[in-house]
């Protein structure tokens, strides 16, 4: 199973530094709150597709396209039944769609796909060190940021545990399927407990571990790659910037 | 709520915090749940682990709760401003359980506690739930995204049911055995010398926090449901998607006196 977003590409984002890029993740989510209506926002979607493209996210943009499609469609599913406007588009049954309510519901949709864009260009480009070195500048402390860094990697690892349990539960006749909705779920309790088990065996040897190296004793820590700024980043910010001051432009003035 | 920053000095109750993260992460993303709305929402039986960890590892949970919900969408590729209010709600998510149980009940066992405890332990599932509901869904309608008619009883009714069916089990299989391998949290920070004793103020403070907590849950959840489904002249139900979220400040406004109280009763416990 492959969790992880990041692949190298040595591209313009990836070689960006992380703290700007955690800045410009920020920065990318705001100009879609100033759109109402799909034309004010499909630009910005555009110019986040191609940011994408730029940053080789195609693969991964692949791997999520059932989500955006998804966030697309109950979007405007939604949106067109239960908001009311004011000028009638055609009937379903008793349903009256409403022009302003499934327009509204297309421009939800293509905000909500803008921030899965915005996502997948930070992810593609950045991995988990450089996130953390990332909110480690920005003033997260280290512990922190360390946990966060150890929660991501252990992630898979869990995971793992947890798929080869649930064949082991399913070779010894564990029906996950059957039954209703509380039975269904109480028949994860013989996957959850070894998981947590093994969970817990790990945290006792990671601490001595930890500790036994040190850690928390000295208060100025050194790290292995230091960022400097350079143009990519006032490129990217500077992008980031103008595209939400010509929409915040195009929507109050 | 001390130990929430001074736990940060003790390496074992970092490492808890990852564990804590990652076995959400790992419990929620690959096992599938039962579909209520497909697509939409479906009850996963890893909205139990926060719940049970809480009762466990404490304010290790907590962080881990924010951790594991910020990984979880990072790994699905749907980070986005949702997930601040994400963060936030698990926080409390993994962060009242402990707490209030440890103002009202001290150390004991979740599990054998007797009728009292049953009932304390059911009043802190319940507050759980409203409040993870509560703070994703005023965040999210808050910023336009979904309103919270819909979203906020989705995410409290599915947290429900998961910690509901299966906490009170894990955790008879679990906190004996977490006890006797002294990773129990407050079993970690009195051997690391952190005082773990409830609220800045005492016991007694401590308990009027968690009521704060539970009163202002209600309020807080109960004012978004009205204002978000009836105020606005649709009534009840689905029907008040959008109308309660779309060019309105009402819904975030109204649920703000109950999400101040719970915050203060928070700071108490």
């Amino acid at each position: 199973m492959s969790l992880a977003f990041y692949h190298p590409t040595g591209g313009f984002f990836e070689r960006a530094n992380p703290v700007s890029k955690l800045i410009g993740l920020a920065a990318a989510f705001v100009p879609p709150f100033f759109a109402d209506r799909p034309v004010e926002v499909l630009p910005y979607f555009g110019l986040l597709f191609s940011a994408a493209l730029l940053a080789r996210a195609g693969g991964n943009l692949v791997r999520v396209y059932k989500l955006m499609i998804l966030l697309f469609v109950m979007s405007i599913v939604l949106w067109s039944f239960f908001y009311k406007g004011q000028t009638a588009l055609c009937t379903l049954g008793p349903l009256v769609i409403m022009k302003e309510s499934l327009l509204y519901g297309i421009t939800i949709g293509i905000r909500l796909n803008c921030f899965v864009l915005a996502a997948i260009i930070f992810l593609t480009s950045t991995p988990i060190e450089d996130f953390t070195y990332g909110l480690s500048k920005l003033g997260i402390p280290f512990a922190v940021s360390f946990a966060l860094t150890l929660a991501f990697r252990l992630t898979p690892l869990f995971i793992e545990t947890g798929q080869a349990i649930v064949m082991a539960q399913k070779a010894r006749g564990l029906d996950l399927d059957s039954g209703g909705i509380l039975r269904r779920i109480r028949h994860y309790v013989p996957i959850i407990v070894p998981v947590l088990a093994s969970g817990l065996r790990r945290a006792d040897q990671l601490a001595v571990a930890l500790e036994s190296r040190g850690f928390g004793k000295g208060k100025k820590r050194s790290v292995v790659s230091e960022f400097r700024v350079t143009w990519r980043d006032y490129v990217l910010l500077s992008v980031v910037l103008l595209a939400g001051a010509l929409m915040a432009l195009y929507r109050f003035v | 709520m001390r130990e929430l920053f001074t736990m940060w000095q003790n390496t074992r109750m970092i490492v808890m915090t990852a564990i804590s993260a990652a076995a959400y992460v790992a419990v929620m993303l690959p096992f599938k749940g039962f579909v209520i709305i497909p697509g939409l929402t479906e009850v996963r039986p890893g909205a139990a682990i926060p719940v049970v960890l809480s009762f466990l590892f404490g304010p290790a949970t907590a962080w881990g709760a924010g951790f594991g919900n910020v990984i979880a969408d990072a790994l699905g590729g749907m980070l986005s401003p949702g997930s601040l209010f994400g963060f936030i709600g698990n926080f409390f998510y993994g962060y009242l359980p402990y707490a209030l149980w440890r103002a009202f009940m001290g150390h004991k066992n979740p599990v054998l506690s007797g009728g009292k405890g049953w009932l304390v332990f059911g009043i802190i599932l319940v507050t759980s739930c409203l409040v993870i509901g509560s703070i994703i869904g005023w965040g999210v309608d808050l910023i336009r995204l979904a309103p919270f008619g819909a979203l906020g009883p989705i995410i409290a009714v599915n947290n429900l049911i998961a910690s509901a069916a299966i906490s009170t089990i894990l955790l008879a299989l679990l906190y004996e055995r977490v006890g006797m391998w002294g990773l129990l949290y407050f079993q970690i920070l009195e051997q690391g010398g952190v005082d773990e004793e409830p609220g800045p103020f005492g016991r007694k403070a401590a308990r009027v926090g968690g009521i704060l907590c539970i009163a202002g849950a209600f309020i807080a959840f109960s004012a978004g449901l009205i204002i978000s489904c009836e105020a606005l002249g649709v009534g009840y139900g689905v029907t008040a998607f959008a109308s309660g979220t779309k060019g309105t400040m009402a819904v975030a406004g109204g649920m703000a006196p109950g999400l101040l109280l719970i915050l203060l009763g928070a700071i108490l416990l």
